[in-house]
Parts: structure tokens; sequence; C-alpha cells
């Protein structure tokens, strides 16, 4: 195979290719890792994130249907896997690095302020922000991510960039959203 | 839920260019005559501007980042493991530099290939399995 598909990637990963692994690491790890570290603020953290995915994409490749794309596959793992960092980190009380992490002096002052405001989101509405205006995925894919229904996936994000606007033009952030995922 | 609300929810997908051709005609037929909507759009595109450019200052994916992942997901066979100690101890009993080089450059090159590659009474002798 010259240019494998991403499905077909998946199946050379169950039969037990290593070669394919490092195929699927090429094109996703970096999405992965920059998903991860936006959520959790930590490099480590992050790399612990992509690692565990990629884990859980080697052990359980066998089980992979085909009925999501791979990518949808790949950031729904990635997801609970930085709910799981979450949750430890609350137990353990850790802050977040964000400040370390995106540098203050390369980053410049309209990023930081971004970073602020990204912060003061509820866990959900980030993931909305990431899946839909970085990582630029498909309503139905971030449905499938997220497990929410399509109608949910539009309003939510809806109101999840309505608040970001808000609290970046310096107006008041009402409560967060209630996570329902 | 009015039309206005229809073609705001639609819109970040429009704006990132994964909406469908008919969502995106859609929004663009509503905003050449919705004055609102329009404007909406436009404080959408500079979020979606300033989305893009603070994530451009997230750090990358450290470096040895696959070989960490690999150590974890492909162990090294016990094989590779001693032949790593024979390197050495060829080191350590002085011979030749060149040889050990040699080895020692199968030993990156084909971590997995090394036992094939030396001839079997070494293998005997070192007790290296295939």
């Amino acid at each position: 195979m010259v240019h494998p598909s991403d499905t077909e990637l998946i199946q050379c990963i169950a039969a037990g290719q290593q070669s394919a692994m490092h195929d699927l690491y090429s094109r996703y790890a970096r999405r992965l890792f920059r998903f991860a570290v936006a959520r959790l603020g930590s490099r480590s953290a992050a790399e612990d994130v992509v690692q565990e995915t990629l884990v859980a994409v080697w052990q359980s490749a066998g089980r992979y249907r085909g009925t999501a794309p791979v990518s949808t596959w790949l950031f729904g793992i990635c997801r609970n896997k930085v709910g799981d960092q979450l949750r430890r980190r609350e137990l353990a009380r850790e802050p977040l690095q964000l400040a370390e992490v995106l540098g203050s002096a390369a980053a410049g002052t309209a990023a930081l302020e971004f970073w602020e405001a990204f912060g003061q989101l509820s866990d959900e509405q980030q993931e909305l922000i990431l899946l839909v205006f970085h990582h630029g995925l498909r309503q139905e894919e971030v449905a499938e991510i997220l497990g929410i229904p399509l109608g949910t996936v539009k309003s939510r994000t809806y109101h999840a960039r309505k608040r970001l606007q808000t609290i970046l033009e310096g107006g008041e952030a009402d409560e967060p959203m209630p996570d329902h995922a | 839920m009015n039309q206005c609300q229809t073609m705001r929810e639609l819109m970040p997908w429009v704006v990132r260019g994964t909406a469908s051709r008919p969502e995106a005609d859609a929004l663009y037929a509503h905003t050449a005559h919705c004055n609102d909507c329009r404007r909406e759009l436009v404080a959408l595109l500079a979020l979606e501007k300033r989305i893009h450019s603070s994530l451009q200052v997230l750090p990358e994916l450290p470096q040895g980042a696959w070989n960490r992942l690999a150590g974890r997901l492909f162990p090294e066979p016990e094989s590779v493991i001693i032949a790593r100690k024979l390197v050495s101890i060829l080191e350590a009993v002085g011979l030749p530099a060149i040889l050990t080089e040699l080895i020692a450059s199968c030993l990156e090159l084909g971590q997995r290939r090394l036992t094939y590659r030396l001839n079997p009474p070494l293998m005997a002798v070192f007790e290296i399995k295939t």
C-alpha cells in the first residue's frame, strides 16, 4: 500500500504491524497532542494522554468497526483520556500550568488573554471550541465524539463561542453551561 | 427556532469550510438580506482568526515522543537486550573499534533484525535466540 487509508492502517495495526502504528502516529499524534495540551495546560500530561490514546488503539484496533471515521474514534479516545487526567488532577489538586506551557515571552498578550478566557469555559465548551474551530471537525463527528445529538452540538457550540466572545470583549462572563457529556 | 438562530448555529462550520454546500449556500443567501446575521458572521470570522492565532503558540509534541511510545508499545525482545550487553563486553575486551561500531550500528538500524545479522555460531556462543 503506497498511501493506505486510515481504515487500512487500523486493519494493519490490528494485525500487529508496527510500521502502521508509526504511520498512524505521524498522521495524528500532533493533532491529539494539541487538543490535549490545550485542555490540560501541561506538556507532560498531554504527552501521557497521547501515549495512552495510542496504546489503547494498539490494543483495541481489532475492535474498530469503521462506523465512524478513524479521526473521530481517535479523538473520542483522547477526549476520555483527557477526562481521566483531569479527574486525577482534581484529586491531586494540581494547578494548571498553562503559563508555563505557553511561555509568556513568545505567546503575546492577545494569546494570553485568549487562553485566560478559554480557561473560564466549561470542559465541554472548551472541547467544542477546539474540535470545531481548531480541528475543523464536521457536526456529525463532534456529535459522535461528545456523544450528544447533532442539534445539541450546534446549540452548545453557539453558546460556547458567544461566551468566549463575551469574555474576550471584557463582558461579564455568565456561569458556564453545565456539562452534560 | 427562527431562521436567524438556525443560521447563527451553522456559522462555525461554514467559516471553517466543513458545512455542506446547501448549508453554506443557505447562510450566504440569508446574510445577503439580514444585517444582524451579517454582523454576527463578521464577528465570528474575527473570533475564528483569534482562535487560530492563539493556538499557534501551543507547544509541539516533544522530541523523542515516538521513541517513548514505541518503547511502551514494542518492548525489546530479550535477544536484543542480550546483544546490547554483547557490544559492551566486546568493547571492554578491546575488540577492534571498527567491529564494535559495526555491531552497534546494526543495533541502531535494525534492532529487531540484529539476531539475523550475526552468524549462527556467534549466536550460539552467546545463546541469542531468534
